[in-house]
């Protein structure tokens, strides 16, 4: 190429290796020499060889210091938007000045420049957005404690003077025995009452306050206070309204006051809404559950329905029938809260079936002194531990125990033989034992079926089991719970 | 669990005596278990088999008159349900089963002894 070694040498270095450069070699008066392109064709016309060197690039030269070997000038701006960096090399020979094309580096640096301000507002937009929000989250979350707070004053102020309201009608029914007045006072009070209870109790709900007091429930009390408080209501409209006797020996422990204002929302709604034929209160027992069940002959209740009621203000009739759409989103709200389930079955046309499911809570094992001997039982269970145990209560009780460790081993028994009950763990080794019990009820339907599960959401399992199995029991299970269950379903105890 | 009213030792009380010799057992598996979980990033295979041993626990102990056990594992239990769907839950599984795994080898020793 004709340059200095040191020029060449500094060309293949990898700064410049394979970029756009030009050499611009300088004679000793300063004027240019002679131009190179080492890669390319690049000429610049303010480059001349014969003439001085132009702006900026003289002045790039004189700013150069003179003990410096390779000076680095960045970013020199030369004719129209083309830009180089500029490096000059050495003072003690004729100098050379190497110009590299950094032009689009800097155009797309210019550009990320700007991107970088524009994010840089709109992150403080953001920001301030945020801090908006939060200033208006934190204002909505003070009025609703406000209105929550609000309501359960008004409710409480309400309920007082209610309850004035019913006690002196109970004294004027108790005075006067032949008039109706008294009577259509209390069920106008009752009314009003649990207007108010479901006001309040959704207040209570909105901030989140859970208060059970659990105790034992006298369960032929409350079916005699459901039948007394709404028999005449029903009567008066010419529909029947029947409540079943409790199971026997069977006791529940929960909170009785919400229990209680759980059945009159589910009642009283039943008996608004059918208008003739028939509403039921009714009981059952699913081992370590207890379903209350409110049917009527009433207009049904669409699929599209059957989730939003349970919403708060949601009425599915709001210009034909009273109230303030808050019953079944309270009723539901208390059972989940007293661990239970609020399901309804309905059809349009068909009338509707309310089932709240409880666990029966620390209730008293019920005393049994039925005989079982030869009944014929099905054991499943894959915990040897717990396979063993149980086998050893059943047929201390002179029942016929068939035991398996899987799945596919009980349905090897349930083809080679009859069996009046079949009891297996939810979770088996070789398969699922909710799926089995199922089959085993679709070959023998006479069998009846106990769930059993050691899992920690008995809850879940009532919900799911209640219907496709005849009981579940949570382990452990005491013996006296088993016999109990066992009993009611063979037909040989309480049902 | 009454002694058998003939004499000698009922059918349950001599199961809670195996139950009981079983613990020791129980335990080496369960820490056998929990640490196979660990070591293989809590892969499904390691957890199911560690699950399946605690799930066992949770469902026989307070049969065989261990309450405090029983808890322990229906907590245990029900921490590695979560764990499995949500590893940001593996800490406070890892504790739950820790705490069982004290209790049980702590009854296993007492009745080895």
């Amino acid at each position: 190429m004709g340059l200095p070694q040191p020029t060449i040498d500094f060309l293949h270095s990898e700064l410049l290796r394979n970029t756009r450069c030009l050499v611009v070699s300088l004679d000793e008066e300063g004027r240019i020499a002679r131009l190179d392109c080492p890669w390319g064709e690049w000429t610049l016309d303010i480059l001349q060889p014969g003439r001085p060197l132009p702006p900026p690039l003289d002045a790039v030269l004189a700013a150069a210091p003179a003990d410096c070997a390779v000076q680095y000038f960045p970013y020199i701006y030369l004719q129209d938007d083309m830009v180089a960096d500029v490096y000059v090399l050495g003072k003690d020979v004729p100098h050379s000045l190497i110009l590299r094309d950094v032009s689009d580096m800097h155009r797309a640096e210019l550009k990320f420049q700007q991107k970088a301000y524009e994010v840089s507002l709109l992150l403080e937009k953001q920001a301030e957005l945020n801090r908006k929000l939060e200033a208006q989250r934190a204002e909505l979350e003070r009025a609703n404690q406000a209105k929550s707070r609000f309501i359960a004053s008004m409710s409480h102020e309400f309920r007082s003077p209610i309850t004035s309201i019913m006690g002196q009608a109970e004294l004027l029914a108790r005075a006067d025995k032949e008039s109706e007045l008294p009577a259509a006072i209390q069920r106008a009070s009752w009314h009003l009452l649990t207007l108010v209870e479901n006001l309040l109790e959704q207040a209570r709900l909105g901030e989140g306050i859970h208060q059970l007091s659990i105790a034992a429930v006298d369960l032929a009390t409350v079916l005699t206070d459901m039948r007394l408080l709404f028999t005449a209501q029903a009567e008066a409209k010419g529909i029947r309204f029947s409540v079943a006797d409790p199971p026997r020996s069977v006791a529940l422990s929960t909170d009785e006051l919400r229990l209680r204002q759980v059945l009159i929302n589910l009642i009283g709604n039943a008996i608004r809404y059918t208008a003739q034929g028939r509403v039921e209160l009714t009981l059952r027992v699913h081992g370590d559950a207890l379903e209350f069940v409110i049917s009527d002959t009433g207009p049904g209740i669409a699929a599209e329905d059957r989730e939003r009621i349970f919403e708060p203000f949601q009425r599915l009739d709001p210009g034909r029938q009273s109230g303030a759409g808050l019953g079944l989103a309270v009723s539901s709200q208390l059972v989940r809260a007293m661990g239970g389930q609020l399901r309804v079955d309905s059809e349009v046309g068909q009338g509707s079936t309310f089932r709240v499911s409880l666990p029966r809570g620390a209730a008293e094992g019920e005393p049994d002194e039925v005989d079982l001997h030869g009944l014929r039982v099905l054991l499943v269970d894959d915990d040897p531990d717990v396979l063993a145990l149980y086998e050893v209560f059943l047929e201390g009780w002179g029942i016929q125990v068939t035991r398996s460790s899987g799945y596919r081993e009980a349905l090897e028994h349930m083809a080679d033989g009859v069996f009046d009950l079949a009891l297996s763990d939810l979770q088996l080794q070789d398969g699922n034992g909710e799926e089995l019990l199922e089959r085993i009820r679709a070959t023998q339907p006479e069998c009846r079926t106990i769930l059993m599960s050691g899992a920690g959401e008995p809850v879940q399992a009532i919900g799911r089991s209640v219907g496709t199995t005849d009981a579940y029991l949570q382990k452990p299970i005491p013996s006296d719970r088993l016999r109990a269950t066992i009993a009611s379903l063979a037909g040989r105890g309480p049902d | 669990m009454a002694d058998h009213p003939a004499g000698g030792t009922s059918p349950e009380a001599l199961l809670r005596q195996r139950y009981m010799a079983s613990l020791n057992r129980k335990y080496r598996e369960m820490e056998a278990a929990w640490r196979d979980t660990q070591v293989h990033h809590w892969n499904a295979t390691a957890l199911t088999r560690l699950r399946t041993r605690v799930h066992r626990i949770a469902g026989s102990a307070g049969s065989y008159g261990l309450d405090e056990l029983g808890e322990l594992a229906r907590a245990a239990d029900t921490a590695l349900k979560l764990a499995a769907a949500d590893s940001g839950k593996r800490q406070a599984a890892g504790m739950a089963v820790q705490s069982l795994l004290r209790s049980l080898h702590s009854l296993a020793e007492r009745s080895s002894a």
